[in-house]
C-alpha cells in the first residue's frame, strides 16, 4: 500500500510542479468574494477562517491553525501533535467534517492529531456548541468544517503554490494546487493538490527536544461535472505522517515519571537532527468521496453522498522487544486499522411561504482491527440517523427548529483472561435544537440557541484495559457506560459596521453522564513497578464560558484586534473543577497598514500579544504536577503583495515567541518533561496563477 | 499548452482508476489477535546459593497476565543471618512455549542494561560481580551478604539505557526506562 502511495505522491506533486514550470502566460484574476451565502447554522455561533487570515497561518497543522479562532485552543503533545479544543471540549466530543465527510480515525487518544491537510481547505469553520441534529452523534463541543474551495467554474487553468520555512525546527513546507476546466466542456473541472512538510528537532529557549522531527506528505484530487440542474463530483485525499515522539517523555513507571518531573531539564537531550527514531507514530488516512445533486424546476434539491475512509495508525515504542527474532521484525508495538463507510441523502425543499428546510438520512458502518499490544478491541458498528430541520424567516426575525433520531449497533471482539468475548450494544437517541436570530438594528444582531447532543461511549471507554504507553498509566474501561447527553444554551450578540466588528458567544453546556478518567488507588502493581491507574466513570458536568472578539479600524492606517476565551468546567457531582480544560486566554493585536511605492502592494506590520493565565482551583492530587505558571508571548508579522511580470505573489515574514520566552503550557502533555518551543522565524510565499 | 492540459486530465483519471483497486488481506474484526503474542516479562526469579552449604533458594515475583488484571504473586525472601549468598537473576516470559528466557537477551545487551538494588531496613548488602564490556556493572549475578537478624525490603530495578549507559564508574540509576521493578519483603533470622 505504501509503495502505491509513493507513486501517487510522485504523480500528484511532480506533475503540477512540472506543469507550472511550463506555463508561460497565465491571466491574472482578482478573485473577490462578493455577497454572503446563507450560514450553515444560522442561530449558532460560527467562526470562519479563510482568505488572508488563513494564508497568514499556512504551513501549520490543523489544530495550530484553528487556534486563531476565539474559543478554540489546542491540546498538545509536544511540538508536533495538536488536537483542537472547542469551548473546553476535544477528542470524541468535537466532530471534524472533512470536505463534508465525518472524519473517522482514532480520535479517542489525546496524542492522536486529526489527519487533515489544512492546505486542502479554502475555508475552516468552527460551529460552537451542541450540533447533533445536523451532524449526528458526538458533536457535543462543536464541529470543525474543513471545506476546500469550490472547483474551478470558468474555463482555463489556474492554481496556487505555497512555500514556507520555519527556523525553529528548520522545517520546510511546500504545497501546490492546480485547477483546470476545459473551455469546450463547461461544467467539467479537475483539481490536483499536494503538500510536503518536513522538520527536525524543535528547540526550546535552552535546549533541543530530542526526536521531535516530522515528515508529512499529502495529496488529493477532485473531478466534477457540475451544471446548474445537476452535478456529480469525486474527491480523493491521502494524508501520511511520521511523527517523532520526544524521547524524554517516553517513560517507564511511576518512579520514572516522578524522576522526569523533578528534573529541571529533560533527562535526555540532543543537538539538531532531522532523523526520526523510536518512539514514533506513523499514520496514514485515505478518504474517497463521491457526491451528486439534482435540482428540481421548483427549486428543491436532492444531494447524495458516499464516502470510504481507511485509517492506519502505527505506534512504535522506544525500545524493540528484547527477543532478537521479535526485534528483527521491527513491528509497531501497536497498530490500529479502521475502515469507515458513510452514506447520506439530503432533500432540501423549495421555499414555501417563509419556510425553507431539509430532511436527511445518514448511515455509517465501521470495522476496527488492532495488532500488537491490546489497548482497544476489534469492533464492528452500524449506525443510522434521520433528521428534519425547518427554518422560518420574516423581516428581522429568523427561527430554526430541528429534530433527529439516531440508532447505533456495536459489537466488540476480544479476549478477556484468555476467553473469547463478543458483547453487543445498541444505543438510541433523540436530539433536538431550537434557535432564533434577530436583527436589532442595521449594526446589531443577536442569536440564541438551545440544542442537545448525544455521544455513545467509545470502545476505548468501554473496553480499554491495560497500559497506555503515551500516558504511563493503566486505563480501565467500564462495559456498563451509558451514552452522554448534553444540553447546550448559547447567546451571541454580534455587531458589524464598516469600521468595527465584534461579538461574544456566551454558553452553558450541561452534560449528563459525562465520561472521564477518574484516578483509583492504589496504583496497579506490575513487574515493571507501580503505574497510576484510572477508571472510566460517569458524572455530571457543566461547561460555562464566553468567547469574545473585536476588530476596529481606528484610522486609515491603524487597526486593533482583540480576542478572549474563558471557560469554567465543573464536575457537578463532586463540585470540583474538571482537569484538562483550557486556561483563560487573551490575544491582542495592532496592525499598521502603510504604503511603500507602486510595486509593494498593501504592506502591513502587526504586533500581537498572547496572554495565558495559570489554570487555578484544580482539585488536589488530580495531576502528576501542578499547573504551570501563566505566560505572555509576543508575535510579529509583516508582509505585502507584489508582482513579477504578471505573476501575483504574496510574501510574509513573521516571528512567534519573539522574546524567546521560556514557558510551559497547561494543555501540553509534555509540560511535565520540557519547556515549550522558543523563538521561531517564519517566511511564507504564496503564488497565485 | 493543450498537450499539458490533456496530460493533466489523464493523470487525474488514471489515478482515480488506480484507486478503485480493492485492498486485500484485510483481517476480520471477529478474529482478534491472540492476546499472548507480544513480549512480556511475566516472572522474575532470584536464585540464591549459600556459599558454605551450597543450599539453593528460589524467590519469585510472577504476573502471568501482564499489567492490570490479576495482581502479581510474590514470595517473601527469608535468609539466614550472617551468611553470604551468590545470586542469579532470571527473567522469563512464561506465556510462550517454550518459556522465553529474557535474561539471556539482557546479558547479550549488557552494554545497555543494568540492575540496581535498594535495601531498606534489613542488614543486607548487595554487590555486583558481573560487568559489561566497559567494566560497568550489570547485576545479573549479584552477591548478597546478610548481617544480624532483621526485616526490611529489597528493591530490584532493571534499567534499559540504550546508548546512555555510562561507560565508566558504577552506573547511573536515574537514566533510561524501567524494564523491571519489583520489591520483595526480606526477613533475616
Amino acid at each position: 500500500m505504501y509503495k502505491k502511495a509513493n507513486l501517487y505522491f510522485l504523480v500528484g506533486i511532480l506533475m503540477p510542479t512540472i506543469l507550472f514550470g511550463q506555463i508561460d502566460s497565465v491571466e491574472l484574476k482578482q478573485i473577490d468574494v462578493v455577497g454572503k451565502k446563507n450560514e450553515v447554522v444560522p442561530t449558532q455561533s460560527l467562526v470562519e477562517l479563510s482568505g488572508k487570515d488563513l494564508d497568514r497561518s499556512r504551513g501549520l497543522s490543523l489544530g495550530e491553525t484553528l487556534q486563531k479562532i476565539p474559543g478554540v485552543t489546542v491540546l498538545q503533545t509536544g511540538p508536533s501533535i495538536f488536537k483542537p479544543v472547542v469551548q473546553g471540549m476535544y477528542g470524541q466530543r468535537v466532530l471534524i467534517m472533512n470536505n463534508g465527510v465525518r472524519q473517522e480515525s482514532q480520535q479517542w487518544g489525546s496524542e492522536h492529531a486529526p489527519e487533515v491537510d489544512p492546505f486542502i481547505a479554502g475555508k475552516l469553520t468552527v460551529v460552537k456548541g451542541a450540533s447533533s441534529v445536523r451532524y449526528g452523534s458526538d458533536a457535543i463541543g462543536g464541529v470543525i468544517l474543513v471545506d476546500p474551495r469550490p472547483l474551478r467554474k470558468e474555463g482555463g487553468i489556474g492554481g496556487e503554490l505555497n512555500l514556507g520555512a520555519f527556523s525553529n525546527s528548520r522545517a520546510g513546507v511546500g504545497s501546490a494546487i492546480i485547477d483546470y476546466s476545459p473551455v469546450k466542456l463547461p461544467g467539467l473541472s479537475a483539481r490536483l493538490q499536494g503538500t510536503i512538510r518536513r522538520g527536525g528537532n524543535s528547540k526550546t529557549p535552552e535546549y533541543y527536544l530530542k526526536n521531535t522531527g516530522f515528515e508529512e506528505y499529502n495529496f488529493s484530487y477532485g473531478l466534477g461535472y457540475l451544471k446548474r440542474k445537476a452535478g456529480i463530483e469525486i474527491f480523493y485525499s491521502q494524508f501520511n505522517t511520521k511523527l517523532g515522539i520526544f524521547s524524554a517523555a517516553h517513560i517507564g513507571n511511576l518512579t520514572d515519571l516522578k524522576l522526569a518531573i523533578s528534573s529541571p531539564t529533560p533527562l535526555e537531550t540532543s543537538g539538531f537532527s532531522y532523523a526520526i527514531g523510536r518512539p514514533y507514530q506513523k499514520v496514514s488516512h485515505e478518504l474517497f468521496k463521491a457526491n451528486a445533486y439534482l435540482k428540481t424546476s421548483g427549486g428543491s434539491k436532492v444531494s447524495m453522498l458516499y464516502a470510504l475512509q481507511y485509517n492506519d495508525r502505527q505506534e512504535y515504542d522506544k525500545h524493540k522487544p528484547l527477543n532478537d527474532s521479535l526485534a528483527a521484525l521491527n513491528n509497531p508495538e501497536l497498530e490500529l486499522h479502521i475502515t469507515t463507510q458513510t452514506a447520506g441523502v439530503l432533500y432540501e425543499h423549495r421555499a414555501i411561504n417563509n419556510f425553507t428546510g431539509s430532511i436527511g438520512v445518514t448511515g455509517i458502518n465501521q470495522a476496527n482491527i488492532f495488532k500488537g499490544r491490546y489497548f482497544i478491541p476489534n469492533f464492528k458498528s452500524y449506525a443510522a440517523g434521520i433528521f428534519i430541520i425547518e427554518q422560518w424567516q420574516k423581516n428581522k426575525w429568523m427561527a430554526e427548529v430541528g429534530i433527529r433520531y439516531d440508532y447505533k449497533w456495536l459489537q466488540a471482539f476480544y479476549y478477556k483472561n484468555n476467553s473469547y468475548e463478543a458483547p453487543q450494544y445498541v444505543f438510541k437517541n433523540i436530539s433536538g435544537s431550537i434557535g432564533v436570530a434577530y436583527q436589532i438594528s442595521e449594526l446589531i444582531k443577536i442569536k440564541a440557541n438551545a440544542g442537545t447532543a448525544f455521544r455513545p461511549p467509545h470502545v476505548s471507554e468501554l473496553f480499554s484495559n491495560g497500559l497506555h504507553h503515551g500516558a504511563a498509566s493503566v486505563e480501565i474501561g467500564d462495559e456498563n457506560l451509558k451514552p452522554e447527553q448534553a444540553y447546550n444554551f448559547s447567546l451571541s450578540p454580534i455587531v458589524q459596521s464598516k469600521r468595527f466588528s465584534g461579538g461574544a458567544n456566551i454558553y452553558y453546556t450541561y452534560i449528563d453522564k459525562y465520561i472521564y478518567l477518574a484516578p483509583v488507588f492504589p496504583a496497579t502493581l506490575t513487574i515493571r513497578g507501580a503505574f497510576p491507574t484510572f477508571n472510566y466513570k460517569q458524572v455530571n458536568a457543566s461547561f460555562t464560558g464566553v468567547d469574545f472578539w473585536l476588530s476596529d479600524s481606528l484610522t486609515k492606517h491603524f487597526s486593533i484586534t482583540s480576542k478572549a476565551s474563558v471557560v469554567y468546567a465543573y464536575n457537578t457531582t463532586t463540585s470540583e473543577r474538571l482537569i484538562l480544560t483550557p486556561p483563560t486566554r487573551v490575544e491582542n493585536g495592532v496592525t499598521y497598514n502603510f504604503s511603500l511605492g507602486k510595486r509593494i502592494i498593501y504592506p502591513y506590520f502587526s504586533l500581537s500579544n498572547v496572554l495565558v493565565l495559570r489554570k487555578e482551583n484544580l482539585p488536589d492530587s488530580s495531576d502528576y504536577a501542578a499547573a504551570p505558571a501563566g505566560y505572555t508571548l509576543f508575535n510579529v508579522q509583516t508582509g505585502f503583495y507584489f508582482k513579477i511580470g504578471k505573476q501575483s505573489m504574496e510574501l510574509n515574514f513573521s516571528c512567534t515567541n519573539l522574546m524567546n520566552q521560556k514557558y510551559r503550557d497547561y494543555l501540553d502533555r509534555f509540560r511535565y518533561y520540557a519547556d515549550a518551543v522558543g523563538r521561531n522565524f517564519i517566511v511564507r510565499i504564496k503564488m497565485t496563477f | 499548452m493543450k498537450k499539458i492540459i490533456k496530460n493533466l486530465v489523464l493523470v487525474v483519471v488514471v489515478t482515480a482508476v488506480l484507486f478503485s483497486c480493492k485492498k486485500k488481506d484485510d483481517p476480520k474484526p471477529e478474529k482478534p489477535q491472540d492476546p499472548n503474542e507480544g513480549e512480556l516479562v511475566t516472572t522474575v526469579k532470584l536464585i540464591l546459593t549459600e556459599q558454605v552449604s551450597g543450599d539453593v533458594l528460589v524467590f519469585k515475583f510472577v504476573d502471568t497476565d501482564g499489567p492490570g488484571g490479576n495482581s502479581p504473586v510474590k514470595d517473601n525472601i527469608v535468609l539466614d543471618a550472617n551468611k553470604t549468598y551468590s545470586g542469579r537473576i532470571v527473567l522469563l516470559d512464561e506465556t510462550k512455549s517454550p518459556v522465553d528466557s529474557i535474561s539471556n537477551e539482557v546479558y547479550k545487551e549488557r552494554d545497555e542494561h543494568q540492575f540496581f538494588f535498594t535495601v531498606t531496613s534489613a542488614n543486607l548488602v548487595v554487590s555486583y560481580t558481573d560487568y559489561d564490556t566497559h567494566g560497568v556493572p550489570v547485576g545479573l549475578l549479584p552477591n548478597l551478604v546478610t548481617g544480624n537478624a532483621s526485616t526490611g525490603t529489597l528493591k530490584l530495578v532493571l534499567k534499559h539505557q540504550p546508548s546512555i549507559k555510562p561507560t565508566s564508574g558504577m552506573g547511573d540509576s536515574t537514566k533510561g526506562e524501567t524494564d523491571v521493578e519489583v520489591t520483595f519483603n526480606v526477613t533475616l533470622n
